[in-house]
């Protein structure tokens, strides 16, 4: 019987996949457009806020359910230019490539307390409540850029990955980076990415690329015209066209999306970032 | 541009205007609360009024818009008690004029004693009353009435006025030049700054909180509300940046679908305008 790609519900037979590439290069030293943080420290924030969400969201009854496998990779270079491809995974997960949200959630790092805004709906105030915040991941920011390694890896990773869950929703990739590839032209790479596929449809690789400045980001565009540069035209090339679920999920989120939108965004703030990472990774089935 | 009288007077007085649409559609809960639209607004009000009461040289006037039983428009000035028929209002007559002060429960978010919340005193000046919608075009007309008879040659305020607009769910396009009317007109202390406030509600909805562009913004309410929301001068910009809101250069004083934290940060910005000095507060050249 005929069903519609990446509608596959996810459960613990058919499990999803996430995977992140964190761009790790030097110039996640700089400040993020509109913060006063470094790019690298605004990133893992994100990522470490994602990872906790998923881990609260799959816990159950029986603790946390066993319905997705996740990488964190961080892709930069030493001081000879040799690529570093590695998980970025700390603590006892630390050089593990996938990683199941159960195991994830038993096995942070650390555990930082954080200050946490919380409005006092009798007073009218905004009142300050330390946090548990839970780290897997430590900013990092060194070398250049090997964005094409970083896919490499991400393919063969996957390529397996679904050799071993041929029926579940296709892998989800994002990719998050400040700069341009500096060990060639990572679009054949991405295209390779791209056209793994599980029965229920192609890889999705969702690039967001971080800017310093206060530029007005461009979110999930649907052409590469009006595009502000190469590496921007890059990455929307690389990324792939919102499948129609994450098409209707994104308008119902208010955004103005043309057909054959893309997984991109450019110029991305702290904002657009988290916008961004939500509406890539909670469309599968059993997700929301 | 109306150019109203021009002022001698040195001192750094403000006025602020809180234009609340005091619709039926205030009934619905608060994003994020447990407690209606119209509850949070007033507490969210009252509290601030409380916070200004030490503030020097500022006047405030909380006006609403709404029909009466018959049908008609009750649009206004919601003083009552002692202040009943006031307009503005300055901060220090407030302390002896409060409809009735309730004692309220203040969480604290690090115990005290190994208290967790404390009972504080909660002066009321405003009491929201809903009745029917009537067309906000009439609500900006009253608070531009209110601006310009507030005006004249003993004007001592010398900041521009700050117009809070509280908006319902229904933002007719008759509204544009209503608003405009509002921005244009040319005070002693420069052309009034009016940020708008959209509650969101139980329904799911993407709040857009400051937003730089409308390039993103879906055509319909939320771009119209940009148009008519003055650019954040940048030392609000800095006061929002200061409580971890990612605001840009060019941010508009909206926030569209918020929360009950993004209305107390929202109002909060009142009391940084409220002890800025006059070369701070002017808005940026050429900006509504």
């Amino acid at each position: 019987m005929y069903r519609a790609p990446y509608t596959q519900s996810i459960s613990r037979q058919n499990k999803a996949c996430f995977l992140f590439l964190l761009d790790q290069s030097f110039s996640m030293e700089e400040p993020l457009g509109n913060s006063s943080n470094r790019k690298c420290d605004e990133l893992v924030a994100a990522i470490n806020g994602w990872l906790q969400n998923m881990a609260i969201r799959a816990s159950g009854d029986e603790g946390i359910k066993d319905w997705m496998d996740i990488g964190v990779f961080g892709y930069r270079t030493d001081q000879q230019a040799n690529p570093i491809i590695e998980s970025a995974l700390q603590g006892s997960l630390a050089g593990r490539m996938l990683v199941s949200i159960s195991e994830i959630g038993g096995a942070p790092a650390r555990i930082d307390t954080r200050m946490q805004y919380l409005p006092d709906e009798e007073t009218g105030e905004i009142f300050q409540i330390p946090c548990e915040m839970p780290i897997w991941v430590d900013p990092r920011a060194e070398g250049g850029t090997p964005m094409c390694h970083m896919l490499y890896l991400a393919h063969q990773i996957l390529a397996d990955w679904i050799s071993q869950h041929p029926r579940s929703f296709p892998p989800i990739v994002v990719h998050i980076s400040d700069g341009e590839s500096q060990d060639g032209n990572p679009i054949p790479y991405a295209d390779a990415l791209k056209s793994l596929a599980t029965e229920d449809g192609n890889v999705l690789l969702f690039n967001c690329h971080l800017s310093m400045t206060a530029a007005d980001p461009f979110m999930f565009p649907a052409s590469d015209h009006g595009l502000p540069d190469e590496l921007a035209r890059a990455l929307f090339h690389m990324s792939s066209i919102l499948p129609e679920p994450f098409f209707r999920h994104g308008q119902a989120e208010g955004f103005p999306l043309q057909p054959n939108a893309r997984g991109m965004a450019f110029n991305a703030d702290m904002v657009c970032l988290i916008q961004f990472l939500n509406m890539g990774t909670q469309v599968a089935p059993g997700l929301r | 541009m109306d150019q109203l009288p021009p002022t001698n007077e040195t001192c750094l007085g403000g006025r602020v205007v809180f234009l609340i649409d005091e619709s039926e559609s205030l009934r619905e809960f608060i994003a994020g609360g447990t407690k209606s639209k119209a509850e949070s607004i007033a507490t969210a009000v009252n509290s601030l009024l409380n916070q200004l009461v030490p503030v020097a040289d500022l006047e405030v006037a909380v006006a609403g818009y709404r029909s009466d039983p018959n049908g008609g428009a009750d649009i206004g000035c919601r003083w009552g008690g002692s202040l009943t028929g006031s307009r503005f209002v300055p901060t220090a007559a407030l302390a002896d004029a409060p409809l009735i002060i309730e004692n309220r429960v203040r969480r604290l978010g690090v115990p005290v004693a190994d208290a967790q919340e404390e009972t504080v005193r909660f002066p009321i000046w405003y009491i929201p009353q809903l009745g029917g919608s009537i067309l906000p075009v009439l609500g900006y007309a009253y608070c531009r009435h209110l601006v310009v008879v507030g005006t004249t040659l003993e004007t001592v305020w010398s900041k521009p006025p700050l117009v809070i607009s509280f908006v319902g769910d229904l933002i007719p396009e008759q509204v544009e030049m209503a608003v405009k009317r509002v921005l244009g007109l040319s005070t002693p202390g420069g052309s009034p700054l009016v940020f708008h406030v959209h509650l969101g509600g139980t329904a799911a909805g993407r709040s857009v909180l400051y937003p730089s562009s409308d390039i993103h913004l879906p055509p319909g309410p939320l771009s119209d509300l940009f148009r008519w929301s003055s650019v954040l001068p940048d030392y609000l910009i800095a006061s929002l940046r200061s409580a971890q809101v990612p605001v840009s250069v060019g941010a508009r004083g909206m926030i569209y679908n918020a929360s009950v934290a993004d209305l107390i940060r929202m109002l909060s910005l009142v009391r940084v305008y409220a002890q800025q000095g006059i070369s701070d507060v002017l808005p940026p050249d050429g900006q509504g």
